[in-house]
C-alpha cells in the first residue's frame, strides 16, 4: 500500500489542502510545488519496475524500468521551475504595488 | 516540403519571437519588429491553405523526428484542428493590427510574448499525444498571464496572479488524469487512448474523467470552475482581451472536444456535461447583468457563451457537435469584435463605467459594427450567432428543462447588451464635453473591427460556407452518426421567437434597472469571494460529480 504512487497521491492532496487554507500568496505558490512535486513521484513511481535496469539498450537484459514517465517528468519539472518563477516575480510586483502579499488585503 | 507543413506552422512564430527579441538588442526601431511580427502572422494562411487541399481526403499527421506513433510524438491536423487553426490564425493577425495602435509601450516585450502566445494557441490544436496538450496548455497560461499584466497596471496584477494559481492547478490536474490514463493503457496518442479507454474499469474512469473535467473546467471557464476568468479578462489591455476570450478559452473546449470523443463508459455523462452546460450559460447571464463595467458584461458573456458551446458537445449527436463547433467559430468572431468595440469606447471616453459614457452619434462606425456583434451574440436570425444557436436548440429538443434555461439566457444577453447600448448611445443625446473628445479613433483599429463584422455577417448569411466543408466533416468524425436530422435556417416562425427574445429582454432590462441598488449590493457581496473559497468550491464540485458517476 505505501508505495510511490499513492505517497504521491498524498502530497498532491497535502498541496491542494495548502491552496485552500493559506491566504499568503508565497504560501500558495508553495504549495502549488508540494502538489507537482507529488505529481512527479507519482509519475516516476508508474514505470517503477521491481529489480528493473537502468533503460539503456544493452544486449544482457529485458526488465527495463519504462523510460517514459521519467522523459515526461523532465519537462514538466522545467515547465513548473518557470511557473513558479514567473508567480514569484508577479508577486514581488505585486508587493510593490499592494504592499502586501495576502490576496484578501488586496483592494 | 507539403509534409512539414505542420511543424512549420510551430516553427514560424516561435522564430519570429526569438528574432523579435535579438532585433530588440541591437536596434530599437520599433517598425522592424513590427513587420517581422507581421510577416509570421501572415505566412500560417498560407501554410493553411496548403493544407486544405488536402484535409478533405485524408487528415495529415507527421512524426516529429521520424518516431513512429505511438511512441514518437505526433501533429495530426484532421478538419476540427484545421477550424481552430484557422480562426486562431484570423483572430491573431486582426488583433496584431489592433495592438498596432493601442499598445504603446514595451511593444517588444508584447510582440514577444504575443508570439509565444501564437505558438502555443497552434501547438494545442496540433499536438496528436495528451502530453504534448499539456505542455501547450501550460504555455498558453505563461504566456497569456504575461500579456495580461500590459493592461491597467494594478487591477491586472491581481487578475493575472489569480489565473497563474488556477492555471497551474489545471495543469495539476491534467497531468495526474495523463498519469492515470498511461498507467491504465500504456500509451499517450490520443488515437490509441480514444479506443483503449473503455476497457478500464468504470472506477478509474471516473477518476479519469472528474481529473480532465477540472483542468478543462478551469481552462474553458465551466460553471463553478469560471471565477479567474472575469477579473482576468476585464483588467487585460484590450486585444489580448479579444484573444482570451475569442481562442484561449476555447482551446481548453477544443481539449474538452478531444476528451469527450474519447469512449467513456460512464453512466449518464451526457446529462452531466449538458447539465453543467447550462448552469454556466445562466450563470453567466445572470453575472453580467450585474455589472456597470464594459469590459465586465462583455467577459461574464463569455461563459455564458462557452456554457452553449458545451451544452451542444455534450449532447453527442452529431448535430450538437456541429452546434457546438460551429458556436466556437462564431463566439470566436463576434466576441473579438464585442471586446475590440468596447476598447474603442474605452480609447474614446476614458472609462469603463457604461454610465459614464455619453456618446452620442460621435462614433458612427463603431455604434454599426458594436451592432453587428450585439445582433450575433443575441441570436437574430441573419447574423451568425443564430446558427449556430438554432443547431444547438435542434440537438437539445428531447430535455425540455434544458431548453428553457438555455431561453433564459438568450433573454439575459439581449437584456444586459441593450442595457450597453441605452447608457452608451442613447440615454444622452448630448456628447461628453469634458473626456477626451478631440480623440478619433485611429484607422488601424477600425479596420480590424470592420473585418471581424464582416465574417459575422458573412458566417450567418452564408451558413454552408463552413458548415458543409468543415464543421460537417468535422462533427461527423466525433458524434453518433445515427442522429442527423434536418435543420432549416429561415423559418418564420424561429424568426417571430428571436424577437419575442428581445422584447423579454428589454422587459429584464426595464426591472434590473428599477432594482439596480438591491443588484449592486449583491454584486459586492459576491465580489468579496477570495480564491481560495473558489478552488473548494471547484473541489466540492469535482466529488459530487464523482458521486453521480458511482451511485445514480
Amino acid at each position: 500500500m505505501i508505495n510511490g504512487i499513492t505517497i504521491g497521491l498524498v502530497l498532491f492532496l497535502i498541496g491542494l489542502y495548502g491552496i485552500i487554507t493559506n491566504k499568503n500568496l508565497i504560501k500558495i505558490i508553495m504549495s502549488l510545488g508540494i502538489s507537482s512535486n507529488g505529481i512527479i513521484l507519482f509519475f516516476n513511481s508508474l514505470g517503477y519496475v521491481q529489480g528493473g535496469l537502468p533503460p539503456i539498450l544493452t544486449e544482457s537484459s529485458v526488465n527495463f524500468v519504462d523510460p517514459v514517465p521519467q522523459a515526461l517528468m523532465l519537462t514538466m519539472i522545467v515547465i513548473n521551475l518557470c511557473d513558479t518563477a514567473l508567480a514569484l516575480a508577479i508577486i514581488v510586483w505585486i508587493y510593490k504595488k499592494f504592499g502586501t502579499v495576502n490576496i484578501e488585503e488586496m483592494t | 516540403m507539403i509534409e512539414h507543413i505542420s511543424i512549420l506552422l510551430l516553427i514560424t512564430p516561435l522564430l519570429a519571437a526569438i528574432v523579435v527579441s535579438i532585433v530588440n538588442t541591437l536596434s530599437k526601431t520599433k517598425i522592424i519588429q513590427k513587420i517581422i511580427t507581421a510577416i509570421s502572422l501572415v505566412l500560417p494562411f498560407f501554410y493553411l491553405s496548403i493544407i486544405f487541399q488536402r484535409i478533405s481526403t485524408e487528415s495529415i499527421s507527421y512524426n516529429v523526428g521520424g518516431w513512429e506513433e505511438p511512441f514518437g510524438i505526433t501533429l495530426i491536423i484532421d478538419e476540427l484542428s484545421f477550424i481552430l487553426l484557422l480562426i486562431s490564425s484570423i483572430l491573431v493577425f486582426v488583433t496584431f493590427i489592433y495592438s498596432l495602435q493601442n499598445i504603446k509601450q514595451d511593444t517588444e516585450k508584447f510582440y514577444f510574448f504575443f508570439l509565444l502566445l501564437t505558438t502555443a494557441l497552434n501547438g494545442i490544436f496540433l499536438s496528436g499525444d495528451l502530453f504534448n496538450i499539456y505542455i501547450f496548455f501550460d504555455l498558453t497560461i505563461i504566456s497569456s498571464f504575461i500579456l495580461i499584466t500590459f493592461g491597467d497596471k494594478k487591477y491586472a496584477l491581481k487578475g493575472s496572479i489569480k489565473y497563474l494559481i488556477l492555471g497551474t492547478l489545471a495543469s495539476l490536474f491534467l497531468l495526474l488524469g495523463i498519469g492515470f490514463v498511461y498507467a491504465e493503457t500504456g500509451v499517450l496518442n490520443l488515437e490509441y487512448v480514444q479506443h483503449r479507454i473503455s476497457l478500464i474499469d468504470v472506477q478509474t474512469q471516473i477518476v479519469i474523467f472528474v481529473f480532465f473535467l477540472a483542468a478543462v473546467g478551469i481552462k474553458a471557464a465551466i460553471i463553478p470552475f469560471h471565477t479567474w476568468l472575469v477579473d482576468a479578462h476585464s483588467t487585460a489591455p484590450v486585444p489580448i482581451s479579444a484573444l482570451l476570450s475569442g481562442i484561449i478559452v476555447k482551446s481548453g473546449v477544443y481539449v474538452f472536444i478531444r476528451i469527450s470523443s474519447f469512449e467513456f463508459t460512464l453512466p449518464r455523462m451526457n446529462e452531466v456535461i449538458i447539465m453543467l452546460g447550462a448552469i454556466t450559460a445562466v450563470g453567466g447571464v445572470i453575472g453580467a447583468l450585474m455589472q456597470w463595467d464594459i469590459k465586465r458584461i462583455t467577459a461574464n458573456h463569455t461563459i455564458s457563451q462557452i456554457g452553449f458551446i458545451i451544452v451542444g458537445i455534450g449532447t453527442g449527436s452529431t448535430i450538437g457537435f456541429a452546434g457546438g463547433i460551429y458556436h466556437i467559430v462564431n463566439h470566436a468572431f463576434f466576441k473579438a469584435l464585442l471586446f475590440l468595440c468596447a476598447g474603442a469606447l474605452i480609447y474614446k471616453t476614458g472609462s469603463k463605467d457604461i454610465r459614464e459614457y455619453r456618446i452620442g452619434w460621435t462614433m458612427p462606425i463603431t455604434f454599426i459594427v458594436y451592432v453587428i456583434g450585439i445582433l450575433s451574440i443575441s441570436g437574430i436570425t441573419p447574423f451568425n450567432g443564430s446558427v449556430s444557436k438554432k443547431l444547438i436548440e435542434t440537438a437539445i429538443h428531447s430535455y425540455p428543462g434544458i431548453s428553457i434555461m438555455l431561453l433564459f439566457a438568450s433573454v439575459g444577453t439581449v437584456a444586459s447588451f441593450s442595457k450597453i447600448l441605452y447608457y452608451a448611445f442613447f440615454k444622452h443625446k448630448s456628447v461628453n464635453t469634458n473626456g477626451n473628445d478631440g480623440k478619433k479613433v485611429p484607422f488601424t483599429m477600425l479596420v480590424s473591427m470592420i473585418i471581424l463584422a464582416v465574417f459575422c455577417l458573412a458566417l450567418g448569411i452564408i451558413p454552408q460556407l463552413w458548415l458543409d466543408g468543415l464543421i460537417l466533416p468535422a462533427s461527423y468524425l466525433l458524434g453518433d452518426v445515427n442522429l442527423i436530422q434536418q435543420v432549416s435556417f429561415i423559418e418564420p416562425l424561429s424568426i417571430l421567437k428571436e424577437w419575442i427574445i428581445v422584447g423579454g429582454g428589454l422587459v429584464l432590462l426595464f426591472l434590473i434597472i428599477r432594482f439596480s441598488t438591491m443588484v449592486d449590493s449583491l454584486r459586492t457581496k459576491i465580489s468579496k469571494i477570495p480564491v481560495n473559497q473558489s478552488i473548494l468550491f471547484m473541489i466540492i464540485t469535482l466529488i459530487i460529480i464523482s458521486i453521480i458517476f458511482n451511485y445514480l
